[in-house]
């Protein structure tokens, strides 16, 4: 795999890790830290999507790296796990959707 | 942003997010067919980007102004909008990764020495056109539904 490809394989991991990383964060938002009841809650001053987004994608820029040095090692592994990668972060962004939106 | 602003820009984004969808269904059909050419890719990765970022301009106004006033009239609507803007990141970031698991497939395919990197990369960018298709087109009819009932 050439630089270029690399980084591309790079882009599509951060990309499917982010995804994975936003359904984490939701789900432990939900479980750890209770929001207020929107139907009381007027107007808050911190979007409570725009940090979760926010940190979804710090974590999938730090996944970039990883996928980058798993490309430039090994191709085919890099390969194998972006496919099992992008299944996942699928069904977890639907079941997060589902089960605790 | 004034609520003639905020109208202009929903509605924008309600017709590029339609136009996103139907890229992406139309990317995750070609992908699966192998007759996906890279203009295609970038113009539905590119639409589905620009309709995210337009998505995330009317979130402050949303919050401001319609979030409150809709969880009151139908609590079941505002939950349906909180599962769209979820479903919507995934269908961003998807579309983002298959677009560049395709443009790297594009370079690996010629090569015969990595048959099997460009078979697995096909197979991944397939998913992730089909997954992103899927979660834009659920977004878009959950977006639908809910502005038939509150809007800026």
């Amino acid at each position: 795999m050439k630089r270029r490809e690399q980084w591309l394989v790079a882009v599509a991991a951060g990309a499917t890790a982010a995804v994975i990383a936003y359904a984490v964060v939701r789900g432990v938002e939900r479980a750890f830290f209770t929001e207020p009841n929107p139907m009381i809650l007027i107007w808050s001053q911190r979007s409570p999507f725009v940090w979760r987004a926010a940190t979804a994608l710090y974590v999938g820029g730090a996944a970039a790296f990883g996928g980058h040095a798993l490309a430039a090692r090994a191709p085919r592994a890099a390969a194998r796990c972006l496919t099992a990668a992008t299944l996942i972060a699928a069904a977890a962004i639907l079941a997060m959707a589902v089960l605790s939106p | 942003m004034s609520v003639a602003e905020l109208r202009a820009l929903e509605r924008l984004h309600a017709v590029i997010a339609w136009l996103a969808t139907a890229g992406l269904l139309w990317a995750a059909w070609a992908s699966v067919r192998r007759r996906l050419p890279a203009g295609g890719a970038a113009a539905a990765a590119a639409l589905v980007v620009l309709a995210g970022l337009l998505g995330a301009a009317l979130e402050e106004g949303f919050r401001a102004r319609v979030r409150h006033k809709l969880f009151l009239a139908a609590p079941a609507l505002g939950w349906l909008f909180e599962r769209k803007v979820h479903v919507a990141f995934g269908a961003v970031l998807l579309g983002v990764a298959a677009w560049a698991l395709t443009a790297a497939l594009r370079r690996i395919e010629p090569r015969a020495d990595e048959a099997d990197v460009a078979r697995e990369l096909r197979r991944g960018a397939a998913i992730a056109w089909t997954a992103a298709a899927v979660l834009a087109l659920l977004a878009s009819v959950a977006s639908a539904i809910v502005a038939r009932r509150a809007g800026f």
